[in-house]
C-alpha cells in the first residue's frame, strides 16, 4: 500500500515539475494509473476478493486508450508547431 | 525470502519511477518507465496475482511502452528544446513542495503509520535474527528441518492460479458486463480517434 | 550438525542450477548445430557442398565461426550509447533463452510447470523486441535505426496474430498450461481441426523471428545489415545466437502446440526400456527448424509495405473471424472443455 502511495505521489510530483515538456506529462499520467492500479489490486487481494482485478483490468485498457490518444494529439501537435515544448510566452 | 523479493522490487520501482521523472531524455525515461513496469509486474507474481502481472508485462512494455518509444523516436526531436524546458525546473518547485506536502498530510491523516509497518525494516530485522539463530545456536535451527519439503510451491500454483483466472472471467462477463461493454467502446475510440486525429488531408 | 538448515538450502540451490544448466547446454548446442544445419540445407537446395571442411562432414564450423567472431575485435561507434550498445543483445539473448524454462521435455520433465506457461512466453516474445529496438537506436546510425524500426513494427505486428492464434488453441484445450495442452491433444493433433489457424500461425512466427519472406531488417540491398550494422565482435554472436535459439524455441513451441508435443501414436508406445517423449518432441522440433530453412530457401523477400498490408489487412480478419468461428462451433456442439 505504501508503495502504490508513494508511486502516485511521485507521478503527481513528475507531472507538477515537468509541465513543459508534454512526453514525460504523459509518462507521468502512466505512472499515476499503475499506482492506481496497483492500490486497488493489492487492497482487494488483501480482503481476499477476486473484484479488485477485474476493475485493474478494466484501469488498464482506459490506461491503454489514454496513452494512445495523448500521443496521437502529441503527434498532431508537432505536425503543426514543429516542436513539442509548451511555450505560452514564445510564439513560433 | 520472499517477503524481502517484494520489497526489493517495490523499492526498485520507487527508484525508477524517481529517474523516469527526472531524466532530461524521453528514450532514457522512457527506458525507466519499462523498469518501473518490470518491477511492478515482478512485485504482483510474487504476491501471488500471477495472471494481471503477466498482463502487466504484455500490455504496458510490450505495446503502451513500444508505442511511446515509437512516437519519441520518430518524431525527430531536438534535445536543446527540451533542456531549454528543463531549466525551467526551478519555477515549479514551490508548488510540487505544496502539492506534495498536502498529498503526504491528507494521506497520513488518513491511514495510521508506525514505523514496524514497513515491511523492509521489520524483515531485516527478522533476517538478522535468524542468522545469529542461524550460526550461533544450533538447537533453534533443528526444528526448521521439516519444512523442506521438495518445493511444495509448485504442486499448489498449477491449481490455484488457474481458478484465479475462472473467478477473474466470471465476474468480468456477469456483473462487470456493462463496464465490459463501455470499456470496448472506448477501445473503439481509442483505435479510430488516432486514425482521424494523425491523419494527413492531401488536398 | 552446526546448521542443517542452512546446508539445505545450498543444497537445494545447486540442485535447480544443475537443472536450469542440464537444459541449458543442450539448448546452447542445439542453438549451435542449427546454424550448420541452415547452411548444409541452403546448400543442397541450391545443389551447392556447403562447408565441409571443419571436423567431419564440417560439423565442427559453428565453433570455429563462434571463436573467429570472439577473437574479432570489438568496435564501438564514438557517439553510441555505450550501456544500450552492450544491454540489447545480451536482453535479447537472455528473452530467447529464459522461454526454454518452460518447456515440457516429457511427461513432469520441465524445469517449472507454470501454469500460465504460454502468458509467459507471449510476454517473454514482446520483451524481446526491446533488444533490437534499442540496438538501432544506441548505435547512433541511420541504417541501424531504420532497420531495427522496420523489425520492430513486423514483429508487433504480427504478434498479434501470433496471440490470436494462440488463443484459439487455449480455447480448444481450456488451460493456459504446457502440461495440459499436450494431454488434451492424447486423442488428435491440434493441427487437424484447426488446419487454417496452424497456417497462419506458421506465417506469425516467420515474422517474429524475422526468418526469410519477412526479413526486413536484413535486406542487404537498402540497408546494410539492419539492426546489427554496427555491432561486431562478441555482441554479435549474441545476436546471432538469439535469433536462431528463438527459431528453435518457435519450432519447439509450434510441436507442442499443434503437433501433440511429446505424444506420439500408440503404436510405438513403449515403456519397456526407455521414455521415447523427449526424443519424440526432438524430431517433431526438427521437422519445424528444417520448415523454417526450406522456405528461407524457396520464398523471395517481400517488399515493406506489402509485409504490413498482408498483416493488417489480410491475415487480422482471418484471424478474428476464426476467434469468433471456434467459440460458436465449441458451444453449438457443446463440446467446450470446461
Amino acid at each position: 500500500m505504501n508503495l502504490s502511495l508513494l508511486l502516485f505521489l511521485i507521478g503527481i510530483l513528475g507531472f507538477i515539475l515537468n509541465r513543459k515538456n508534454i512526453i514525460l506529462m504523459i509518462i507521468a499520467i502512466e505512472i499515476m494509473l499503475l499506482a492506481v492500479t496497483l492500490l486497488v489490486l493489492i487492497s482487494s487481494f488483501s480482503f481476499d476478493d477476486g473484484l479488485g482485478q477485474t476493475f485493474s483490468i478494466f484501469i488498464i485498457s482506459i490506461a491503454g486508450a489514454e496513452s494512445v490518444i495523448g500521443l496521437s494529439i502529441l503527434v498532431a501537435f508537432y505536425r503543426l508547431r514543429g516542436n513539442i515544448s509548451l511555450n505560452t510566452t514564445t510564439t513560433s | 525470502m520472499k517477503n524481502l523479493f517484494i520489497d526489493i522490487l517495490a523499492f526498485g520501482a520507487l527508484l525508477s519511477s524517481v529517474l523516469v521523472i527526472t531524466s532530461k531524455n524521453p528514450v532514457i525515461a522512457v527506458i525507466f518507465l519499462i523498469s518501473v513496469f518490470i518491477n511492478a509486474a515482478g512485485y504482483l507474481i510474487l504476491l501471488g496475482i500471477g495472471f494481471i502481472g503477466i498482463s502487466y508485462i504484455i500490455l504496458y512494455v510490450g505495446a503502451i511502452a513500444v508505442l511511446f518509444l515509437f512516437v519519441i523516436m520518430l518524431l525527430n526531436i531536438r534535445l536543446s528544446d527540451l533542456l531549454e524546458a528543463g531549466s525551467q525546473y526551478t519555477k515549479n518547485i514551490p508548488l510540487a513542495i505544496a502539492i506534495g506536502l498536502l498529498f503526504i498530510y491528507e494521506i497520513f491523516t488518513i491511514i495510521p503509520f508506525r514505523i514496524h509497518d514497513v515491511s523492509l525494516i521489520s524483515s531485516l530485522l527478522n533476517l538478522i535474527t535468524n542468522l545469529n539463530e542461524l550460526f550461533l545456536t544450533s538447537d533453534i535451527s533443528t526444528l526448521n528441518v521439516v519444512y523442506n519439503t521438495i518445493n511444495p510451491i509448485l504442486a499448489d500454483s498449477t491449481f490455484t492460479n488457474f481458478t484465479q483466472i475462472q473467478a477473474l472471467g466470471q465476474s468480468l462477463y456477469t456483473f462487470g458486463a456493462f463496464w465490459l461493454i463501455i470499456t470496448s467502446v472506448i477501445l473503439l475510440l481509442a483505435m479510430v480517434a488516432p486514425i482521424f486525429i494523425t491523419h494527413k488531408s492531401n488536398k | 550438525m552446526i546448521n542443517n538448515n542452512l546446508i539445505l538450502i545450498i543444497l537445494n540451490t545447486l540442485i535447480s542450477l544443475i537443472d536450469v544448466l542440464l537444459v541449458l547446454l543442450p539448448v546452447l548446442l542445439s542453438v549451435a548445430f542449427m546454424t550448420i544445419i541452415e547452411r548444409k540445407q541452403l546448400a543442397a537446395h541450391q545443389r551447392r557442398v556447403g562447408p565441409n571442411t571443419v571436423g567431419y562432414y564440417g560439423i565442427l564450423q559453428p565453433f570455429s565461426d563462434a571463436l573467429k567472431l570472439i577473437l574479432k575485435e570489438t568496435v564501438i561507434p564514438s557517439q553510441s550509447n555505450k550501456i544500450l550498445f552492450y544491454l540489447a543483445p545480451v536482453s535479447t539473448l537472455i528473452f530467447s533463452l529464459l522461454g526454454w524454462g518452460i518447456i515440457p521435455f516429457g511427461q513432469g520433465l520441465t524445469l517449472f510447470d507454470f501454469s500460465l506457461g504460454i502468458l509467459y512466453t507471449l510476454a517473454l516474445s514482446s520483451l524481446g523486441v526491446y533488444g533490437v529496438l534499442f540496438a538501432g537506436w544506441s548505435a547512433n546510425s541511420k541504417y541501424a535505426f531504420l532497420g531495427s524500426l522496420r523489425s520492430t513494427a513486423a514483429m508487433i505486428s504480427y504478434e498479434l496474430i501470433l496471440s490470436s492464434a494462440i488463443l484459439i488453441v487455449i480455447l480448444l484445450a481450456g488451460s493456459f498450461n504446457f502440461t495440459t495442452i499436450i494431454e488434451s491433444q492424447e486423442a488428435i493433433w491440434f493441427v487437424v481441426p484447426l488446419l487454417p489457424v496452424f497456417i497462419f500461425y506458421f506465417i506469425s512466427i516467420l515474422a517474429e523471428t524475422s526468418r526469410t519472406p519477412f526479413d526486413l531488417q536484413e535486406a542487404e540491398s537498402e540497408l546494410v545489415a539492419g539492426f546489427f550494422t554496427e555491432h561486431s565482435s562478441i555482441i554479435f554472436v549474441f545476436f546471432f545466437l538469439a535469433e536462431y535459439s528463438s527459431i528453435v524455441l518457435f519450432s519447439c513451441i509450434t510441436a507442442i502446440l499443434f503437433f501433440g508435443g511429446y505424444n506420439m501414436p500408440e503404436l510405438f508406445v513403449n515403456n519397456t526400456f526407455i521414455s521415447l517423449q523427449a526424443v519424440v518432441l526432438g524430431l517433431k522440433t526438427c521437422v519445424f527448424c528444417f520448415m523454417f530453412v526450406w522456405f528461407r530457401a524457396t520464398l523471395p523477400r517481400l517488399r515493406y509495405d506489402q509485409l504490413i498490408e498482408f498483416c493488417w489487412l489480410n491475415l487480422l480478419p482471418v484471424a478474428v473471424a476464426f476467434i469468433i468461428l471456434v467459440p460458436c462451433i465449441l458451444v453449438a456442439f457443446d463440446i467446450a472443455p470446461y
